[in-house]
């Protein structure tokens, strides 16, 4: 009789074995779940009715500020404050919302948040094939009441929205923004290359990096001398930071740009409004006892040299910046009969002197070669407490001389002209500007290419 | 025995119970994407159907799909204000002048399903740009259409027709590869410049692809590309210009082999599809010419 106890042993266990009971963790099947979350986030982003603020951060952190308003039918428009154009002409599109690996949001037609992310460099100044690193397929990562954050699904930028007033709305559609961004080119008349805006008695020295959209304020001297940075954006009329500066109980949101009076040096002015009271922005003058209020400034220059100092160099393509001109002495017109003007080159020498040379690249011969053609041996001597540099001109190299007349002699007098004292700003993660302290018109950016 | 058949009977019961499976699909109807992609429509979107999907069964995509494209590419959806200025010279050009001249049903029966149209340009790596790609004859990628403009767009300039008629050359090559798939040409083609084809086609100009008897650079590549560049440079150039470009060339031999080729085309399109390859070339030329100058 065991065989009996065996079959119905194995009956009871087939029975008990193959019970299918469908636990749903959660009450409803994944479908069904997903297209409520895509119906939620639908329902979220038509729910403001000003539409949103969007603060957009590029894979590099550069950021960029939209306008959306979403309707129920695949529609958005738009404002952006990338150019006058986009933060002034509304441009309507198209979305959707689509299940991807998470709930996405996909601008699915062209518009201003494109071009950020368009291939050809000539749109945004950025990489050809790769533009400035943004998107335009955004995943969902959390909604808030007043606030929806995203993730960009390839280069992982970073998409903020806020609800947006009226008031904000307003900011917008009455080209408040468009305003700032054609104020801000005022900005760039200053024959000065240090900017201070003077607020409550106190001056603030401004440093725009405009490559990444973020500005350096410096104020205070000695032991006070302070510094903060912040990316701006612009809004209402002028420029705004993303984080306020502070100052003691004085905090410094932006400006908006009221006025600008072309001039001298000394008497250009920007008249602007902090917190709604009036200031203004004037050129200045640093001298060689009274050093630019950036505190760095003072440890700049020895950056610079340690940078190069294994044998690398710093290059530039526009020479001096003289008195508003760029590129004032026409230093890429040089050509001779086999080789174009390609950079001016520098190269710090922790053991002898320095090597300033002007380089041609020769277009004639195959492969393509950097050739000299004008070069100096020269010295720093700097001023640590101030970063005050002084650049004399050991000698000339004897194989390849300045001319006496031109761009390529030009350039090497200013270098070495009056004083020859410069102080060194550190402009850009990859540049740096040397500004004349004889005259704070004059002035040449180093580039970085390694 | 008896007792234990029943066992078996009752244990076969048992299995067959036991391993029911009750588990239902749920509601199939829900789920997200299914049937593709949904957005209300918009005139473009009507418009595409009476103009491309009704009349041939042609569908363009201009809705971003990372999926249809390159993943390795940084590339932008097109504009809207693009669609229907492209789609609509595609037709006239494309469409509407094999339509005259091999009628409606060859039409719909050869054309290529979907079009991708894409806003920016693919980018390579060596910094050259691809303006159009083709998989299989059934679908064409049309790249750097917010560039796109023709005579009365704002902005147009002369050398906007460059990227027009390279575009109709991606279409009529990649329906060139369509026409031969389906009916091979005489194998007489392959013998004209036999030994010539090289994979190093990239590293040749044009110009010096003429010289050796060929009418591109990439016509070069293999027999199959030769083809069909020639049916779409003969095309899109026209009699006049494509005299032109023969007339420039040095090489007597290669002028040669050209006629030999032109002459097969001319064959291959009367005997295997009836059409008269001039009046085709006539008019596709002239439809190009009424959207750049």
């Amino acid at each position: 009789m065991n065989k009996n106890i065996f079959y119905y042993l194995l009956a009871i266990t087939l029975v008990a074995s193959c019970k299918r009971s469908d636990d749903n963790v959660f009450d409803k099947s994944p479908d069904e779940r997903l297209n409520e979350t895509l119906k939620a986030y639908q329902t979220a982003i038509t729910s403001s009715p000003y539409g949103w603020n969007g603060n957009l951060f590029t894979a590099d952190g550069t950021l960029f500020r939209f306008y959306f308003s979403f309707n129920d039918s695949n529609r958005v428009v738009m404002y952006s404050d990338f150019d006058s154009t986009t933060s002034s002409v509304l441009k309507e599109s198209s979305y959707r919302l689509k299940a991807l690996q998470q709930p996405s949001l996909i601008f699915d037609t062209y518009s201003y948040i494109h071009i950020l992310s368009d291939p050809d460099g000539s749109v945004n100044g950025g990489t050809n094939g790769v533009g400035l690193k943004s998107d335009f397929e955004f995943a969902i990562d959390t909604v808030a009441a007043d606030s929806i954050s995203f993730t960009g699904r390839v280069n992982g930028s970073r998409l903020t929205f806020k609800k947006a007033t009226q008031s904000d709305q307003t900011i917008w559609s009455t080209k408040q923004v468009a305003n700032g961004v054609l104020g801000f080119k005022n900005y760039w008349k200053f024959l000065s290359y240090w900017k201070r805006l003077n607020y409550r008695g106190i001056d603030y020295e401004l440093q725009f990096d405009t490559t990444s959209k973020k500005v350096t304020v410096s104020w205070g001297t000695g032991a006070q001398a302070t510094s903060a940075s912040s990316k701006y954006y612009f809004w209402a009329n002028g420029v705004y930071f993303l984080d306020p500066i502070t100052n003691g109980a004085v905090s410094i949101p932006g400006f908006s740009i009221t006025g600008f009076t072309d001039g001298t040096l000394t008497s250009q002015v920007m008249n602007v409004t902090v917190n709604g009271a009036a200031a203004t922005i004037k050129g200045a003058v640093p001298t060689i006892s009274v050093p630019p209020l950036n505190p760095d400034v003072k440890n700049a220059v020895t950056r610079w040299r340690n940078q190069a100092a294994s044998g690398n160099y710093w290059i530039s393509f526009n020479g001096f910046h003289i008195n508003g001109v760029e590129n004032a002495f026409k230093i890429n017109t040089l050509k001779n009969d086999s080789a174009i003007f390609y950079y001016l080159l520098y190269s710090p020498n922790t053991s002898g002197s320095d090597a300033f040379a002007n380089i041609y690249l020769d277009t004639l011969h195959t492969p393509l070669g950097l050739v000299e053609v004008n070069g100096s041996w020269s010295k720093m001597v700097i001023n640590k407490n101030t970063g005050l540099t002084k650049i004399t001109e050991d000698s000339v190299s004897s194989k390849y001389p300045w001319p006496a007349s031109g761009p390529a002699r030009q350039t090497r007098d200013q270098m070495f002209s009056g004083s020859g004292q410069y102080y060194f700003v550190q402009a850009s993660a990859i540049s740096y500007d040397m500004v004349s302290v004889d005259d704070p018109s004059v002035w040449i950016t180093w580039w970085w290419i390694w | 025995m008896f007792k234990h058949k029943i066992y078996l009977v009752v244990l076969a019961l048992a299995v067959f119970a036991s391993c029911k499976k009750g588990d239902s699909l749920g509601d199939v109807s829900q789920i997200p994407g299914l049937g593709g992609d949904t957005w209300a429509t918009t005139p473009i979107d009507t418009w595409i159907r009476d103009t491309l999907t009704i009349p041939f069964n042609v569908t363009a995509k201009y809705k971003w799909d990372q999926g249809e494209l390159d993943f390795n590419k940084t590339l932008t959806p097109p504009d809207e204000s693009k669609i229907i200025p492209v789609l609509s010279s595609i037709k006239k050009v494309w469409i509407d002048n094999y339509v005259k001249e091999a009628g409606q049903t060859f039409m719909m029966k050869l054309i290529p399903k979907y079009f991708i149209l894409v806003g920016s340009a693919s980018w390579n790596t060596d910094g050259t740009i691809t303006l159009g790609t083709a998989e299989g004859g059934r679908q064409i990628d049309l790249y750097v259409l917010n560039d796109f403009r023709i005579k009365g767009m704002t902005g147009y300039v002369p050398s906007d027709s460059f990227n027009i008629i390279q575009m109709f050359h991606t279409i009529e090559h990649e329906f060139g590869h369509i026409l031969h798939q389906t009916v091979y040409y005489p194998v007489a083609w392959k013998q004209i410049s036999v030994g010539d084809y090289t994979s190093n086609w990239n590293l040749d100009t044009d110009s010096t692809a003429n010289e050796r008897g060929f009418i591109s650079a990439y016509a070069q590549s293999a027999p199959d590309e030769d083809f069909v560049e020639t049916i779409s440079i003969m095309l899109t150039l026209g009699k006049g210009q494509y005299e032109n470009l023969i007339s420039k060339i040095q090489t007597p031999a290669a002028v040669t082999k050209l006629r030999q080729k032109e002459s097969i085309v001319v064959n291959y399109f009367k005997d295997v599809w009836g059409i008269n390859f001039a009046s085709l070339q006539t008019r596709t030329r002239s439809s190009i010419d009424l959207l750049i100058k």
